[in-house]
């Protein structure tokens, strides 16, 4: 069974502009999810990748669709929002959507204190593998 | 017909596939011939898509090269973006 991986939008960005992660996301070993407002943060940074590198919009576009990630869309993680919030919207309120979708996914509403740090230095990496 | 529901399709596979199919199937723990074909199926489109994203994303980081735009600014100047 494929081990869960939440991303974030930098290693999607990152993936993108042809860096290191962009081979990761072709791996079966991992099935790898993301919010709709994370993908609609990607998506309004499409227009700058296009100016700084000079490859049509239409193209990025098209290889954001090729990436094998499947986008989760709010109402399937809204009633943790409220959890996320508490937990990390004083750090980096951008990350909300995405803790949200992780506690959703992982019950990790019931860890402690400990595995919340853990979670924080994931989730500053970018990559956080749930269960 | 939701996402993830089968559809039943023919397809034929070609004779001298039939018996490499079997081996497989027995040896490697597959429920059966479908879920093996479905199997290759998945990892082909996988492959393809893994090519194809490869060579988009390669004419991007060398349009970016070329004019002196490296991943660590691109994503320094994201996070800006994002605010």
């Amino acid at each position: 069974m494929a081990i869960r991986i939440i991303v974030d939008a930098n290693p999607i960005i990152s993936a993108l502009i042809g860096g290191i992660s962009r081979n990761v996301f072709f791996d079966k070993r991992f099935e790898f999810l993301t919010t709709e407002f994370t993908l609609n943060e990607v998506k309004k940074y499409i227009p700058t990748i296009s100016k700084k590198s000079g490859i049509n919009e239409e193209e990025i576009n098209y290889a954001l669709r090729l990436l094998p990630i499947i986008v989760v869309f709010r109402e399937e993680y809204e009633k943790y929002i409220l959890e996320a919030e508490r937990w990390i919207a004083e750090i980096d309120k951008k990350d909300v959507h995405i803790l949200a979708l992780a506690l959703s996914t992982t019950k990790i509403s019931h860890f402690g204190q400990r595995q919340l740090r853990h979670l924080e230095a994931e989730l500053s990496t970018g990559v956080s593998p749930v269960a | 017909m939701g996402f993830g529901e089968k559809m039943e399709t023919k397809i034929a596979i070609s004779k001298n596939l039939i018996p490499e199919v079997e081996v497989f199937v027995d040896r490697f723990g597959f429920k059966n011939e479908t879920e093996f074909v479905n199997d290759a199926i998945k990892e082909k489109i996988l492959a393809l898509k893994r090519d194809a994203f490869i060579k988009v994303t390669g004419r991007i980081a060398k349009g970016l090269e070329s004019k002196g735009v490296f991943e660590k600014e691109i994503l320094a100047d994201f996070e800006m973006h994002r605010g």
